[in-house]
């Protein structure tokens, strides 16, 4: 057994000199690329990489292989990544998740370890309430302030978590109950049923609810008003100083060589700006501003980072 | 199968009834190593609560049938039949079955699908040799056809 | 009027009819396959789907939805092996008549069960969506624990087995769900530190080891048994008798299906788990069941069927997904700029029509395929084991395996493969173990999301009118056998008077 081991180590290495000898990115990719998810195939981090990277086998000539490594939010997909080797062959899905698991712990990366290449959506959270239910904003942040509130979202202890928390922090809630469901059809109907107060939801998620009249959305989570609902004001506007965004994009290992990252970087942009992909966006009222390389993409993240790691303490019970 | 059971304890059904109090136990004590939850997150609700109402239903379970184990009726001594040990057979088909998925990783989809279909269908008694090469092969082609090709999954 | 003429244009058109034969027949296939069924499918279509044309794209969708939960009864009846979880309750009727040599009546039955499930399930749909959609909004975590309950009722009624057996199954599934993360604390439960259990046990995996791997098992110790099947018998096809005698079932189950899919649940798999479970509960030789009664095989059938119809409902009426898939035509849709909702059906009529059309072409087809496959397919029984089993458990395996790539989950469907052996031969059987796991995590979470609503005061899902309904029924189903059989015994004393038609 030992030998066999060392004969196959021996030219597992060989193989790997080989390949590594032209750094340059002409043989990149070599083989299928693979592009690990965190959620469910079907799930929305699955659907935003087959989308994003639909283009891009074309444009790099070679195939994308989607696998899904759910569990422990990222834990499952960044072990994974972690036991390839950084030459680009391997992409992953970088969002409030993977920042999350970093910070826990849970992995042996961090944030120095990775970098997030192209950034694909940026989805604005609203504030959701039952229509009528509050007459303005005002007097929704009286009521959070001095009563108890139910606060609907996903699964406790994970990104929207987070996102709940920083929300009451921002408002200083009286005190926040956090009523987790599924999936966000659940949270919805049970805003309107009035069995929570109040649930932060991207736009395709109330939108048809609102048009119907069932639900209101108080505010928009983001610096400026959205082109789809340019009634709906700003957190800021209104007083709720505070900015929650879903951020998707997709990352690479520390150590791929320059010209592969750039190579890649280029193709997925440039798959991103298709027909296909802007489409994709517009369904969530988003457009081409959404897609950014990594420049902007890995200050967005270390943004995201910091502001996580300022209630996260409290999530892990530190 | 024909000799009646002349015993006035339910042996088998005792056994059973233990191994599921044991299981409920032994999960039980598995309850208290569960992480300690952030007041955060558990907002009034531990998550032990509710596997712990169950292995508790379980155990009661097991005790209920322990104890009609010790006193059956006629009724049901009619009915126990004395079950003889686990044939061979199956023992070894769950023997290749673990093999083939274990090697699957090592040596690859394919070449475990080559050696696991003839040996279990031997196993099993077939000695039909052209048979069996068609059919597997045939089986085989439809795999690879249909995962590979259509549905491009990465098998190993 | 109008509605079913648009519904009729669309059908007319060649193209459709050719998406609709195309589309039926792939989903079929997937369907059938254990592991895959409609999520990974859709999913996999979506890029393509969202370059069609709107309606058609969305029809598309909607029928590969159709056939793949008619295909998941194929294997579920030909070789114990759901293709999907909502067939799983398929199995326990379907592959005892397969073992007796009647597969395609089985399979006929099947298919026309789902048929017609499926197609009163869309003309329901069709008449009343905007109405029936309005039913979710009243079903929160109160009503959901109380519908939950009401399933898990009929662990007291299985009969055959004993009662205590059943519930130390019923027991074990709901534990069997509580592994992984638990959704209201974020904690890992009996996860043993393993990575790939954070996220709980895929009930597929179980499900394909308990029925695929734990037959493979039976099957080791029946090689020395001849079956003695003969060809004719194998692929006759059910009478006029049969169709008559599940008429009424295939109502029923339809009902219930279509209530249960409008309710933005687990869909298909709780509606056949229910159906099934009501159609047992009120028949008059349980006994049969479980053995091959053809009741039993109709109900899930027309209950899954019609629940994907049901399902359809809030995502076009609500824009709220009913399930895995229709969360997945409704991204397609948001895709494709269409806005679901209650101004939908006034603004896109054509659209609604299409999804409409496309649904009953679709059962329509696999109504076709069935009754010309059920001969053809059938013979897959003939084939002798020493050749067919070891194809089954590799197929199995494969299937395990392809839905998240992953070694781990072909080693739980092998674990449960054996633990499965075990525990049919001591009397615990599956069913009860099903049931468990696929209400387990429906019960566990609304009980604790009631907790949180209601301020820690559960006495308060009672004051919940149709929570408390479904509570009062579940009573009555538990103690309904048990007086029935009290009542029977009574009337058996009684000196036997012939007893005609009791209606």
């Amino acid at each position: 057994m030992p030998l066999s081991k060392q004969i196959t180590g021996a030219l597992a290495g060989l193989a790997l000199a080989a390949a590594a000898a032209p750094a340059l990115a002409e043989g990149f990719p070599d083989g299928p690329i693979e592009v690990i998810n965190n959620s469910k195939p079907g799930g929305g981090s699955d659907i935003f990489l087959r989308f994003a990277t639909e283009r891009a086998g074309e444009i790099l000539g070679g195939d994308f292989l989607h696998l899904s490594k759910t569990g422990g939010v990222a834990t499952n997909t960044l072990k994974y990544a972690a036991g390839k080797p950084a030459d680009g062959q391997t992409l992953f899905i970088v969002n409030a998740g993977t920042a999350l698991t970093m910070m826990r712990g849970t992995v042996d990366l961090t944030r120095d370890d990775i970098i997030p290449l192209v950034r694909g959506t940026v989805d604005p959270e609203f504030v959701v309430v039952k229509a009528g239910r509050f007459a303005d904003a005002a007097e929704f942040i009286d009521y959070v302030q001095n009563n108890s509130v139910k606060q609907a979202g996903t699964k406790v202890g994970g990104n929207p978590h987070v996102s709940a928390l920083i929300f009451r922090n921002a408002l200083e809630m009286q005190n926040q109950v956090y009523v987790p469901f599924e999936k966000s059809g659940e949270i919805i109907i049970n805003v309107i049923n009035g069995n929570v107060d109040v649930a932060l939801l991207n736009f395709d998620e109330f939108e048809s609810q609102a048009k119907a009249g069932q639900v209101e959305a108080l505010a928009i989570l983001t610096p400026e008003r959205s082109a789809n609902s340019p009634d709906i004001p700003t957190g800021h506007e209104v007083g709720m100083p505070v900015d929650i965004e879903v951020v998707r994009g997709i990352g690479v290992l520390k150590g791929t060589p320059e010209p592969v990252i750039a190579k890649l970087e280029a193709a997925l942009i440039q798959s991103m700006n298709s027909e296909g992909y802007l489409e994709y966006l517009a369904g969530s009222g988003q457009d081409a501003r959404s897609i950014a390389g990594r420049e902007v993409f890995g200050a967005q993240f270390d943004r995201m980072y910091d502001g996580y790691q300022a209630v996260a303490k409290e999530l892990m019970g530190g | 199968m024909s000799h009646p059971a002349h015993r006035t304890i339910d042996r088998t059904r005792l056994i059973e009834a233990l191994v599921v109090m044991a299981f409920a136990v032994v999960l039980f004590a598995v309850t208290f190593s569960f992480k300690k939850v952030p007041p955060i997150l558990a907002q009034g609700i531990q998550p032990t609560v509710f596997p712990r109402a169950i292995l508790a239903i379980m155990f009661g379970l097991g005790v209920i049938q322990a104890v009609t184990a010790l006193r059956p009726s006629a009724e049901e001594l009619e009915m126990l039949k004395p079950k003889g040990p686990i044939p061979l057979i199956v023992v070894l088909t769950a023997a290749l079955l673990i093999g083939f998925v274990a090697l699957m990783p090592v040596i690859g989809t394919f070449p475990a699908l080559v050696l696991f279909l003839p040996a279990l269908s031997l196993l099993w008694g077939e000695r039909r040799w052209r048979l069996m090469a068609l059919s597997f092969a045939g089986f085989a082609g439809f795999v690879y056809l249909l995962f590979r090709l259509i549905m491009n999954v990465p098998l190993p | 009027m109008e509605p079913f003429l648009l519904v009729l244009q669309f059908l007319a058109d060649p193209y459709n009819l050719f998406i609709i034969a195309a589309g039926t027949l792939v989903g079929l296939i997937v369907g059938a396959l254990p592991g895959l069924g409609s999520v990974i499918l859709i999913a996999l279509m979506l890029p393509f789907v969202v370059r069609m044309d709107p309606t058609t794209g969305i029809a598309l969708c909607a029928i590969v939805y159709c056939a793949t939960t008619y295909g998941g009864s194929i294997t579920a009846i030909l070789i114990n092996t759901p293709g999907t979880p909502a067939a799983a309750m398929t199995t326990f009727d379907g592959f005892p008549m397969a073992q007796k040599g009647e597969a395609g009546r089985a399979l006929g039955i099947a298919t026309f069960s789902s048929a017609i499930g499926g197609i009163l399930g869309i003309l329901v749909m069709i008449v009343a969506t905007p109405l029936l959609a309005r039913v979710a909004y009243h079903f929160g975590p109160a009503e959901f624990f109380a519908l939950a309950v009401f399933g898990m009722s009929m662990l007291a009624s299985i009969s055959g087995n004993s009662m205590v057996k059943n519930f130390i199954g019923g027991a074990f599934g709901l534990l069997l769900a509580t592994v992984g993360t638990d959704l209201t604390t974020g904690i890992e439960r009996f996860t043993f530190g393993q990575a790939d259990l954070y996220e709980g046990i895929a009930v597929v995996q179980i499900m394909i080891g308990i029925f695929a791997g734990g037959e493979l098992l039976r099957q080791a110790t029946q090689t020395k048994v001849k079956r003695e099947l003969v060809a004719e018998g194998v692929t006759k096809l059910p009478s006029l008798q049969d169709f008559k005698a599940i008429w009424r079932t295939v109502l029923r189950a339809t009902g219930i299906g279509t209530f249960i899919g409008i309710l933005p649940a687990e869909g298909g798999k709780v509606a056949a788990m229910i159906a099934y479970n009501e159609e047992m509960r009120w028949s008059k030789h349980k006994d049969q069941f479980g053995k091959g009664a053809i009741e039993g095989l109709a109900a899930p059938e027309a209950a899954n069927n019609a629940a994907t119809g049901g399902t359809m409902v809030p995502t076009l009426a609500l824009g709220i997904p009913g399930g895995g898939s229709t969360a997945i035509i409704l991204t397609a849709m948001l895709i494709l700029g269409l806005r679901p909702g209650p101004a939908l059906f006034a603004e896109q009529p054509d659209l609604l029509a299409g999804i409409f059309g496309a649904m009953l072409g679709a059962n329509i087809c696999f109504l076709i395929y069935g009754m010309v496959g059920a001969k053809f397919f059938s013979r897959i029984t003939l084939i002798p084991t020493t050749i067919l089993w070891p194809c089954v458990i590799c197929l199995a395996a494969l299937g395990a395996f392809s839905l998240q790539q992953s070694m781990f989950d072909v080693g739980v469907m092998v674990f449960f493969a054996i633990l499965g052996f075990f525990l049919n031969r001591h009397g615990f059987a599956p069913a009860p173990i099903v049931m468990g796991l696929i209400l387990g995590e429906l019960i566990e979470t609304s009980l604790k999301q009631s907790y949180l609503i209601y301020d820690g005061n559960l006495w308060a899902i009672l004051q919940q009118p149709i929570a408390l309904v479904f509570l009062l029924l579940s009573v009555v189903g538990i103690c309904g056998p048990l007086i029935a059989k009290a009542l029977g015994a009574w009337r058996a004393n009684q000196a036997a008077l012939p007893t005609g038609n009791d209606e």
